[in-house]
């Protein structure tokens, strides 16, 4: 059981508000973990915790037994990939140029011929081929998503980290995404790390799931474990119904909202009256 | 099939570079022609092929080439060749500092001048000019060049003292940069006020216009080393430069570190660009329009973009002032008036045409 | 294949840079530029301004050096001036190669090859390097500034020996010295009392002048007392407030080419409404005047009708006019014309 990735005690504030306390976490060689929570429950934190764009205390972030704050920042990218949350190119680039910024870390000044392969492999296998002189921002939020991808595979990661994915995404591009995202998991390829808020894709793709609340780990391991109709209710603040999907993983239906408090509701339905009598 | 398609996609690429390389080479040739048609347009009677007979005679002496009567050679050696070389450094200088501060602070509407640099040697010189340090004396120019220089730099090292408060980021360093230059620009209008004798206001005003006419070969042998150092630095990290404009979370993952990224172009930029400052005064928008241009044509790979901005602005900035020099003789328009002008239709055009949004 | 990389593009920057040094080394072997002579005179700048002869030919982008030209009875040796120098007339036919002292365009003048360039103060701000180019070109320059009353004899007495007219210069200076006495003299019995407070305004509104300025330093040497004399900068705008609460007893107004025409701007100043309750215009003692008559050779002209203005009772029997007249007749040959002073 070879772990890639271990995480103790993470723990990290924005000025004096905490925002992660005391996160612990552990994925093995090839495992998807899927980081799952409430908006503002530090998954995009956490992940840049784990790639030092925020900077932890030190045996905190451990990368093959290694911790992470004493490598640089160079070293640290030939390790991991990240692909954040939404894609911003305020210049025009082509597609062949962003992933090419993925080799980054092993350029000098030109890629070489090596450089060039592993670009063309990686386009290859996201099937980018004919998008490859197009400019990122004439593509589709699909077609984006997944060039950011292939910028992140061309640092040749050991570990994926991905923040929200398939968002953005009609439902045919994340199936796509999230295939090739498991087949690089599953090939051993690497290991992957992904912030995702649709319970269900998570359930369906992630080897572990940690779901967290306020910053906390509240449940932690299979997907079976972790979504639980008391889980759901205790963290998100909906009653849900879990049950088990055609492929064999735990399938959430989401069924109310809890209120917080019997007043909100009352007044709610006088707006409404009002509302209506006029 | 698919074996065919990965060979397609890396040989686009090469074949676009070359294509971008070619470019490269036709502006160079464009700037070659221009500097010719220049150095043989003036007031006075030298025209195109006493121009040639006087270049080539020191050049090639020992082709025998007669170089003409002394005031043609004057003309063209000690007033014409130098501006025209100055006008090429400084447009190479200012456009790829442009370039670089665009790209690092991922804004295409940032001009070199973002560090509020303008406006501080504007009020380094206009001290040393309003307080007549030696200038009725004769050696205050230098005086005046000096302390546009030093100005520069202080406003440099304000704006990365007043970023690092709150981290070198982009927008820190944006924010700060207006403010300084607020700052000079209200010292600078305040030193006119007070400035004891009324030419020199007046001198401060057109000295801030920009103008080439200090061209001398003492200048060009101090601007070209350092202009060139700096354009080469900068393309050198050209690739950082192309990353830091995705963004500075993506520049990290990638391993680059920004604020090293935006320390070291900030402080190449200032040296491009106060150097220049110091000799000509303020001219507008040549950081600023060079790179679109350059954009538009070639692409934001900065380690195309810079050389070929460079290319560009060395060739407006040598049209506008050749504009200025012959339109209205026998008096001279200060160049800086001509490409604010130029800039006038620029971003119209910019704004009217639909073709391809050049940033989002 | 990087190092071979590496090694061709610094082998391309050595040659580069080995190239452009030998350019520049092979351009920049100087000029002859200008020689000792025998004549060498200092200019405003404190350069000394050597001739080998007096000068034959020179070029004028000063308005007021090129009347003081004509006044030293050397008129023809202007082979070129800037567009400001109109008078007299004999000149308009000389070809413009300047608009003004400041920066002036270099190839024409070049061209030309005067012994001799003069020009204003202003040619100070365009930067040191036109002088420098135009000495190594073998043109000597000299600058100087005939606004302040302090270098016009000075500069006279320059031009006297540069164009070689020493007999003519002294005549010139003399005749300023004669007026200048006569002030000197009919101020001398004057007790602080008797001064009347005065108000210039120059061309723009509230726009007066302080001490460190020329027109404060004239209007003590005509015995007055300026209004504005301790203000904290030489060029002070001040406030209408300021000048009622002080009241003074003239107002003087420098009229320049933009204004309205002389009665026009009268009025306009005699209606102000902050000045209405002023001494100054209860009783009429509003002048204007045109700044050409306070530079170079006219300006004992300038200072007699200040003088006027500010005692008449101490210069009844003075008409500045006539002086002016004498200098249109005597050095110039023309008649009179123009109208520089108002009322």
């Amino acid at each position: 059981m070879e772990l890639r990735l271990t995480i103790n005690n993470l723990s990290f504030s924005y000025g004096s508000s905490p925002v992660l306390k005391g996160v612990d976490l552990a994925v093995e060689l090839g495992e998807v973990l899927g980081i799952v929570g409430p908006n503002g429950s530090g998954k995009s934190t956490l992940l840049k915790c784990i790639n030092r764009i925020l900077k932890t205390k030190h045996n905190t972030v451990f990368v093959d037994g290694k911790d992470i704050n004493k490598l640089n920042l160079k070293e640290l990218s030939k390790i991991m990939g990240y692909v954040p949350q939404s894609s911003l190119s305020v210049f025009p680039f082509t597609v062949f140029d962003i992933v090419m910024m993925g080799r980054t870390p092993y350029i000098h000044w030109s890629p070489s011929e090596q450089d060039y392969k592993i670009i063309a492999e990686t386009l290859d296998f996201l099937g980018l081929n004919e998008l490859a002189m197009r400019h990122f921002n004439e593509l589709s939020g699909g077609e984006q998503q997944k060039v950011m991808i292939a910028r992140a595979l061309a640092q040749q990661p050991k570990i994926l980290l991905l923040d929200e994915p398939t968002s953005n995404l009609d439902i045919k591009h994340q199936l796509e995404i999230l295939y090739i995202l498991k087949n690089l998991a599953q090939s051993k390829y690497c290991s992957i790390v992904m912030a995702i808020h649709d319970l269900n894709i998570a359930s369906r793709f992630s080897d572990k799931m940690l779901m967290l609340k306020k910053g906390c780990i509240f449940a932690a391991g299979t997907p079976e474990n972790v979504l639980t109709e008391e889980n759901i209710e205790a963290v998100y603040g909906i009653k849900a119904q879990v049950t088990k999907s055609i492929m064999g993983k735990p399938q959430v239906i989401p069924l109310e909202p809890l209120s917080s408090n019997e007043a909100s509701e009352t007044s709610s339905r006088s707006y409404l009256l009002n509302i209506k009598s006029r | 099939m698919r074996l065919n398609n990965r060979r397609d996609s890396r040989n686009s690429y090469i074949e676009s570079k070359g294509k971008k390389l070619f470019g490269i080479f036709c502006i160079s040739l464009v700037l070659l022609v221009t500097a010719v048609i220049s150095v043989s347009l003036g007031a006075a009677s030298p025209g195109f092929v006493e121009a040639v007979q006087v270049i080539f005679s020191k050049i090639l002496p020992f082709l025998g080439i007669d170089p003409g009567s002394k005031i043609t050679q004057f003309i063209i050696l000690e007033l014409r060749l130098p501006r025209i070389l100055l006008a090429i450094i400084a447009g190479a200088g200012l456009a790829a500092s442009g370039a670089t501060m665009q790209g690092v602070l991922r804004n295409p509407l940032v001009s070199s001048y973002i560090l509020g640099i303008s406006a501080a040697a504007g009020f380094g010189a206009a001290l040393a000019i309003a307080l007549g340090i030696g200038v009725i004396g004769g050696v205050g120019w230098y005086l005046i060049i000096v302390n546009a220089f030093i100005f520069s730099w202080l406003a440099m090292v304000m704006v990365y003292g007043i970023a690092r408060l709150r981290g070198v980021t982009t927008e820190t360093i944006i924010l700060a940069g207006v403010a300084i230059g607020y700052l000079f620009s209200a010292l600078l209008s305040l030193i006119q006020y007070v400035a004891p004798e009324y030419e020199a206001v007046r001198a401060v005003v057109f000295w801030l216009m920009g103008g080439l006419n200090h061209a001398t070969w003492e200048s060009i042998m101090i601007l070209f080393p350092i202009i060139i150092l700096a354009i080469v630095l900068m393309v050198l990290q050209a690739w950082n430069i192309n990353v830091m404009s995705m963004g500075e979370e993506v520049a990290m993952s990638l391993g680059v570190t920004p604020k090293r990224v935006l320390t070291i172009t900030m402080v190449l930029e200032t040296l491009a660009t106060a150097s220049i400052i110091s000799f000509t005064g303020v001219i507008g928008f040549i950081c600023l329009i060079s790179p679109h241009i350059a954009r538009m044509l070639i692409g934001s790979d900065h380690r195309f973009l810079i050389p070929c901005s460079s290319l560009i602005g060395a060739c407006l900035l040598l049209c506008s002032d050749t504009v200025g020099r012959l339109l209205l003789q026998p008096t001279e328009i200060p160049v800086g008036i001509v490409t604010s002008l130029l800039g006038v239709p620029f971003f119209l055009y910019i704004l009217i045409s639909r073709r391809r949004r050049i940033w989002s | 294949m990087k190092k071979t990389t590496t090694i061709l593009i610094t082998a391309i920057l050595i040659t580069a840079i080995a190239l452009s040094a030998f350019v520049v080394y092979e351009f920049y072997k100087p000029f002859q530029g200008l020689q000792g002579g025998a004549i060498t005179v200092k200019d405003l700048q404190g350069v000394n301004v050597t001739l080998k002869a007096p000068a034959r030919t020179v070029i004028s982008i000063s308005s007021g050096m090129t009347e003081l030209i004509y006044a030293l009875g050397c008129g023809d040796k202007i082979i070129g001036r800037d567009s400001y120098s109109i008078f007299p007339p004999a000149v308009l036919d000389k070809p413009v190669v300047a608009l003004s002292s400041y920066n002036p365009p270099l190839e024409e003048i070049l061209e030309l090859k005067p012994d001799l360039l003069v020009a204003d103060s202003m040619f100070i701000y365009g930067g040191n390097e036109t002088r420098g180019i135009l000495e190594k070109a073998g043109i000597a320059v000299y600058v100087d500034e005939l606004s302040r009353p302090g270098r016009v004899k000075t500069c006279i007495r320059n031009f006297g020996i540069l164009f070689g007219a020493e007999e003519k210069a002294e005549e010139i200076i003399n005749f300023i010295e004669y007026y200048e006495n006569l002030i000197q003299t009919r101020l001398a019995s004057l007790h602080e009392g008797d001064k009347p407070k005065v108000y210039v305004e120059l061309f723009k509104e509230w726009n007066t002048v302080a001490k460190g300025s020329v027109g404060h330093d004239l209007l003590e040497y005509v015995g007055a007392i300026n209004i504005a004399a301790d203000q904290p900068v030489p060029y002070p705008v001040i406030s209408p407030e300021f000048v009622i609460e002080q009241n003074p007893d003239v107002i003087i107004r420098m009229k320049m080419a933009k204004d309205p025409d002389f009665p026009i701007l009268w009025e306009q100043i005699m209606n102000r409404a902050e000045l209405k309750e002023t001494n100054a215009v209860k009783n009429g003692r509003v002048y204007l005047y045109d700044p050409i008559i306070m530079q170079g050779i006219r300006y004992p002209v300038g200072t007699l009708y200040w003088a006027k203005w500010i005692h008449p009772e101490l210069f009844e029997d003075i008409d500045p006019e006539a002086v002016h007249r004498q200098i249109f007749s005597h050095f110039f040959g023309l008649e009179f014309e123009g109208v520089y002073v108002y009322p």
